[in-house]
């Protein structure tokens, strides 16, 4: 991966209005653009805030949403990851995230693990993702990873297996179970099993950048973890989306 | 397993976040509390001050003629401390025509109509300052069913049921609410003498513990007794989490279509905000 400079728009998207959202994204890509900025990660389901329940129908897209344009022709400027209710052929709705680039939608990941547990009710809405897939991008090759997607180790390998060297992984989770430590319960779970996947090829499996790991370690290189990313501005609303993008600290691929 | 303790740091910071975001999402700026001089509303009142700024916070006191003076005089306390708007409505004229046709009505049912008389003035001053009511109920008393329906229970907008009564305690002297309030025995006041303490029959400190191993931990009664928990005590707990579901959910409603309210019908609260 070359150096590039990778951005999270932190925002609270209003919950099932996507034209209002557009201009939401229309602002942060502006903003990023501004700053040199060469990837923006919006939250899961960023183009209609998360908690959508009956609405979802409604909110859908298709790939070739004449809706997307703005986003497409900004895509020119900053690349992004877009989250949104895919409407696929057959009706099926997914939770998905798109990545833009240079005009056009390179990528759509559509969420494979859908969870149905605590305040969660997906399964019932949303129709499940079948694949996890890297693919190509200018800044190098990635996977999209939705929220619960990385909870499951097996995604997190075969997305490396497939080369990728970045995983991008947005995601609409509130902070919760708190007690006396900081932050979150469930913030300090996500900081686990991210490093978890970090070191898997970090100092500690002798995975680095000069050492004599086997040349087809299925695992991007050592993560960078950046507590900011998800605790810079805790808004309070559940529709808050958070992503942060885990990055390889490298600047080209595992050796 | 069994640790109560709050950061009170970042719960202030989240319920702060909460209260402005949820009463803005509504379309509003302002918020109405019914000040009862106990540590719920007077923790709901200094929560709403810094998240919208004490000019937007009405107090309201709402005193009956049997009313504990204690209570009209640390609700005032609360006042002063924060510079919010604040007023006073005695609802005893009400209350008691009411009863003049009813004066056979125990202690429960007369107690239920003050808390309901006091709803429909929190409501009415919701509709004449724009503001929305703010929820007093914590968790405890929620899950006991240690309110009246449609009474005290009511509200827009409850930051603090989440929060078990012990941990409203430790919020509440982290915000500096003053010590009198947060120290002295709880009262639902809608009699002389009255205690939440020695009318539910235990004390805050141990229903918290169990219902925080019941419902957070999802212990099973049977684990609690073997861990030690007085099996009579759970039990009673138990029977009152689950007798008061009702309270804690819409009314049910007969379906007969194909989509229904609250079954098939499934829409965001803040749907269009």
């Amino acid at each position: 991966m070359r150096r590039s400079r990778v951005a999270v728009a932190q925002m609270a998207p209003i919950l099932g209005d996507v034209e209002k959202n557009l201009a939401l994204h229309e602002k942060a890509a502006r903003e990023a653009i501004s700053q040199s900025v060469n990837l923006l990660v919006f939250p899961e389901l960023s183009l209609t805030g998360y908690f959508l329940k009956d609405q979802v129908t409604s909110v859908a897209l298709m790939e070739q949403a004449p809706a997307l344009d703005v986003l497409r022709n900004l895509s020119h400027r900053v690349a992004m990851v877009v989250g949104f209710v895919e409407e696929a052929p057959g009706h099926r709705f997914h939770n998905a995230a798109a990545y833009l680039e240079g005009g056009e939608i390179r990528h759509i990941h559509r969420k494979v693990y859908l969870p149905t547990y605590g305040i969660f009710d997906e399964q019932r809405y949303l129709a499940a993702g079948a694949s996890i897939q890297a693919f190509d991008t200018a800044l190098g090759r990635m996977a999209i990873l939705i929220c619960e997607d990385l909870w499951h180790p097996a995604t997190a390998g075969i997305a490396a297996w497939d080369g990728a060297e970045i995983i991008l992984c947005p995601s609409a989770s509130p902070g919760r179970g708190l007690g006396q430590a900081e932050p979150f319960q469930n913030a300090s779970t996500w900081e686990r099993v991210i490093r978890a996947y970090g070191e898997r090829t970090g100092p500690a499996s002798g995975g680095g950048r000069r050492s004599s790991a086997p040349r087809d370690r299925p695992w991007p290189r050592q993560a960078t973890w950046r507590k900011s990313f998800w605790w810079s501005r805790w808004r309070g609303a559940p529709c808050v989306g958070r992503g942060w993008p885990i990055r390889s600290s490298g600047t080209s691929g595992w050796n | 397993m069994l640790d109560l303790r709050l950061n009170c740091d970042t719960a202030r910071r989240v319920l702060t976040g909460f209260i402005d975001n949820e009463v803005r999402k509504a379309g509003f700026e302002r918020v109405v509390v019914g000040l009862s001089g106990g540590v719920d509303s007077s923790l709901s009142a200094f929560l709403a001050a810094e998240a919208l700024g004490p000019g937007n916070v009405w107090g309201i006191l709402m005193p009956y003629r049997t009313s504990n003076p204690e209570s009209a005089a640390h609700a005032k306390l609360v006042v002063e401390a924060l510079g919010i708007h604040s007023l006073t409505v005695d609802i005893t004229p009400m209350v008691d025509a009411y009863f003049a046709t009813f004066p056979d009505a125990d202690q429960v049912r007369r107690g239920n109509k003050m808390a309901r008389e006091r709803m429909t003035i929190l409501f009415d001053h919701s509709a004449r300052l724009g503001g929305l009511v703010l929820g007093t109920s914590n968790k405890t008393e929620l899950l006991l069913g240690y309110g009246t329906l449609y009474g005290d229970m009511a509200s827009a907008v409850n930051p603090i049921g989440d929060l078990y009564k012990t941990q409203v305690r430790q919020l509440a002297r982290h915000l500096k609410v003053p010590t009198v309030i947060v120290e002295k025995q709880p009262s639902a006041d809608l009699w002389a003498g009255q205690t939440d303490e020695a009318e539910l029959g235990f004390t805050y400190e141990e229903v918290d513990r169990v219902l925080y191993l019941l419902v957070d931990q999802r212990y099973e009664v049977a684990d609690l007794i073997a861990e030690g928990f007085d099996e009579r005590f759970v039990r009673a707990v138990y029977h009152k989490v689950q007798a008061s579901q009702y309270k804690r959910r819409l009314p049910v409603i007969a379906k007969v279509s194909s989509r229904t309210i609250d079954r098939d019908f499934r829409y965001p609260r803040d749907w269009g905000r």
